[in-house]
């Protein structure tokens, strides 16, 4: 063997060696103690870069707008969790933003259609409190929670064959949310979360549904690398008549999230 | 797999009746670790469940590319990546498939970590993952949400249950003819455990059972006889039909409540010359419980309990994934007479309910979610149930379909009489109430009326 082809050998052993240690070789100590009912204060920060996706029929005014987005689109998330024995504090924040083009159809006269372009963001923030319910066990927590999400919706429609012609609305509403998490300890360094809540109930929304799912590998004690999958369906329709009016039939925001996991 | 259930609940009760026992993990734990070969699992396997995890991903898609020739088979990079991008969607299968076939896929899921070691909150990850890698890389079409509710939620439903019924079955000490039946009955009823056993020379193995083997209580009753329903909207089924029942008591949701399932509930009934034959199967199971009150007379406790509803008849379909919030209440009226109660509001993650006017491809049922309301009281002697009356009603936002809400209310009431053991008669009434509201569409009231007579075997 070629002494080249023997180092290169050796160092690519040697990096799936440490590779295949690092991934399932325990770390010392106990990790995410805070999901087990930890009687000290503890604080979780999880910045997120997030690739969403847009799903739905948008009501503006007298225009119906599909945003029927495929592309995924790099954006931004933040989770902040903290807590004490039982009880937790979580705040998660979301913005999605997208420009795009697409047909539009006038709701008085489904055969009048338009092609216009349109910026559309996205922006979600829960305020929530959870309680950690049945035994504390070592591999595992469930809990309740509830709170309120504001929502904040902006769009801008710009009618490509009449330049004057552009619709701007924002509209913002908040929505009671009860849920359950779970938080699952797979092995000393892989966990994983499994979330469900319903909100709105004619509150803000009809009904917005949610459902996430989360893998995360504990890097060090302090450190974990996560990677996140995120649905959030909503009804909304705010009933104002004509041109107020602005309404999602089954909105869908959705996406990847990766993110670090930084303990405190 | 239903019938394979009908075969599990009458076996069990053979040898689950006893004495009120509880076992703690250390139990457990001596028995994995004195036993001379010790059974399954001292800790979590991950080395098998992964793959066997990973087999149950392989295996359906080997046979819908090779044998069903189902175009959905066909995978590739572009696929996979497209899925990915742009994520999930509702999907237009049966009612039968998503409220019934995809929970039973979840199930297998769920029994490969089950069965390996792990708990039942840890099994349930394997299940959501199962059900999310299959949706987004086992088919070419897009990912739907429906169908990672109901196979991930109800697949550790009927997980656990099917589980904890295959371990009564199995028992490490039989020999001969005798366990090669155990060992086949346990492997039809949880195949994926049946497998690890397997895999590990336990199906042949001699040894302690495990302490945790049996409930502190477990009973199995049948019903047979006759029902005669409103007609549906399908001209083959007729209205008045044979039908048949069985219910299968795990522990007792009034005491066990230590571990998730330690006291579940089986409904299974089949119905002939219907749409389907499977007409109603439901699982309800405690995952919390706290004692709230205790007298000589009287015991309330509150459970959490995880529910999965299955209905599927000539006149409805409802069906889907819940959780209860449960006061239970046994009042002593006399040294043979007590009543029980039952309060559960629901919160249901997932409802699937007919709708006249939503209809794409196999589809004709709205996906919703709501919340609901059960109550239920019955008049007991000596352990037998002579009157029941039961109230459920709920409310369904529709997630995807005709745009709107759906109220549903049944309301049950039931007299049984005790002849010469095993045997007795009943009689029960079913009024089924569906309210539709829809956004684009006129309401809809319907109101169908269900009667029963039947022979109880007890």
């Amino acid at each position: 063997m070629r002494k080249s082809a023997a180092i290169h050998l050796f160092i690519r052993s040697s990096a799936l060696t440490g590779l295949l240690v690092f991934l399932f070789v325990p770390v010392g100590s106990p990790a995410c103690a805070q999901d087990r009912g930890n009687p000290n204060w503890y604080a979780k920060v999880v910045p997120y870069f997030w690739f969403s996706n847009v799903d739905g029929i948008q009501v503006l005014g007298d225009f119906h707008l599909p945003v029927a987005d495929t592309v995924l689109l790099p954006d931004i998330a933040l989770r902040f969790e903290t807590g004490r024995g039982r009880l937790r504090g979580l705040v998660h924040l979301f913005r999605s933003h997208r420009k795009g083009t697409a047909i539009t159809t006038l709701i008085s006269d489904p055969a009048d259609s338009t092609e216009a372009n349109y910026a559309f963001t996205w922006i979600t923030a829960d305020l929530l409190a959870a309680v950690q319910i049945g035994p504390f066990a070592k591999e595992h927590a469930v809990e309740l929670y509830t709170g309120g999400r504001y929502v904040r919706h902006q769009q801008h429609l710009e009618f490509i064959n009449n330049s004057n012609n552009a619709v701007s609305t924002t509209e913002s509403w908040i929505d009671p949310v009860v849920g359950t998490r779970m938080f699952i300890e797979l092995s000393s360094r892989f966990w994983t979360t499994i979330s469900t809540d319903i909100a709105g109930f004619g509150v803000g929304s009809e009904l917005t549904w949610s459902r996430e799912g989360e893998l995360g590998f504990r890097v060090i004690n302090l450190v974990d690398l996560t990677v996140r999958y995120t649905h959030l369906q909503v009804q909304f329709d705010n009933e104002n008549d004509g041109t107020g009016r602005y309404a999602w039939d089954g909105g869908v925001l959705q996406g990847w999230l990766f993110g670090v996991v930084l303990k405190f | 797999m239903p019938v394979i259930t009908i075969v599990a609940c009458f076996a069990p009760s053979v040898h689950g009746q006893g004495t009120r026992s509880s076992v703690t993990r250390d139990d457990r734990e001596r028995w994995r670790t004195q036993s001379t070969q010790p059974f399954c699992c001292q800790r979590e396997q991950f080395v098998v469940a992964g793959p066997e995890l990973l087999a149950l991903q392989l295996l359906p898609w080997y046979f819908n590319r090779h044998v069903a020739d189902d175009a959905t088979a066909d995978l590739s990079l572009r696929s996979w990546h497209r899925n990915i991008q742009l994520g999930f969607e509702w999907d237009p299968n049966s009612f039968r498939t998503n409220m019934f076939d995809h929970p039973f896929h979840g199930n297998a899921f769920f029994n490969a970590a089950r069965s390996n070691g792990y708990d039942f909150w840890e099994s349930s990850s394997f299940t959501y993952a199962g059900s999310f890698i299959w949706e987004f890389f086992g088919e070419n079409n897009r990912p739907a949400i429906n169908d990672w509710a109901m196979t991930s939620i109800g697949g550790l439903t009927i997980g656990e249950a099917l589980h904890r019924t295959a371990k009564m079955v199995r028992d490490n000490q039989a020999t001969g003819a005798r366990r090669t039946f155990l060992e086949f009955a346990g492997f039809l009823i949880d195949p994926v455990g049946g497998f690890s056993r397997a895999l590990r020379g336990e199906m042949s193995r001699i040894g302690p059972n495990p302490p945790d083997r049996y409930p502190t209580i477990s009973h199995t009753n049948g019903m047979v006889g006759f029902r005669s329903i409103s007609k549906g909207r399908f001209p083959e089924a007729k209205q008045a039909t044979a039908f048949g029942t069985v219910v299968f008591q795990y522990g007792d949701p009034y005491e066990d409540y230590a571990q998730p399932f330690d006291a579940f509930n089986l409904f299974l009934q089949f119905n002939t010359q219907e749409k389907v034959p499977i007409g109603q199967f439901q699982i309800a199971g405690v995952l919390f419980g706290n004692e709230l009150y205790r007298s000589d007379n009287a015991l309330h406790v509150f459970t959490i309990e995880q529910i999965f509803d299955y209905v599927n008849n000539q006149t409805y379909e409802v069906g889907g994934q819940s959780f209860g919030f449960t006061l239970r209440s046994r009042l002593k009226t006399s040294e043979t007479m007590s009543v029980r109660t039952v309060l559960q509001p629901t919160a249901n993650v997932m409802t699937g309910i007919v709708s006249e006017y939503f209809e794409i491809l196999d589809r004709d049922y709205d996906f919703g979610s709501g919340f609901g309301f059960r109550a239920a009281a019955s008049l007991n002697k000596s352990g037998f149930n002579l009157l029941r009356v039961g109230y459920l009603g709920a409310i369904s936002h529709t997630l995807s379909g005709a745009a709107g809400n759906q109220v549903i209310q049944f309301v049950r009431a039931t007299a049984q009489f005790p002849l010469r053991r095993p045997f007795g008669i009943g009689a029960e009434y079913i009024l089924h109430m569906r309210d539709g509201y829809f956004r684009d569409f006129p309401d809809v009231h319907r109101r169908d009326s269900e009667y029963r007579v039947f022979l109880l075997l007890i």
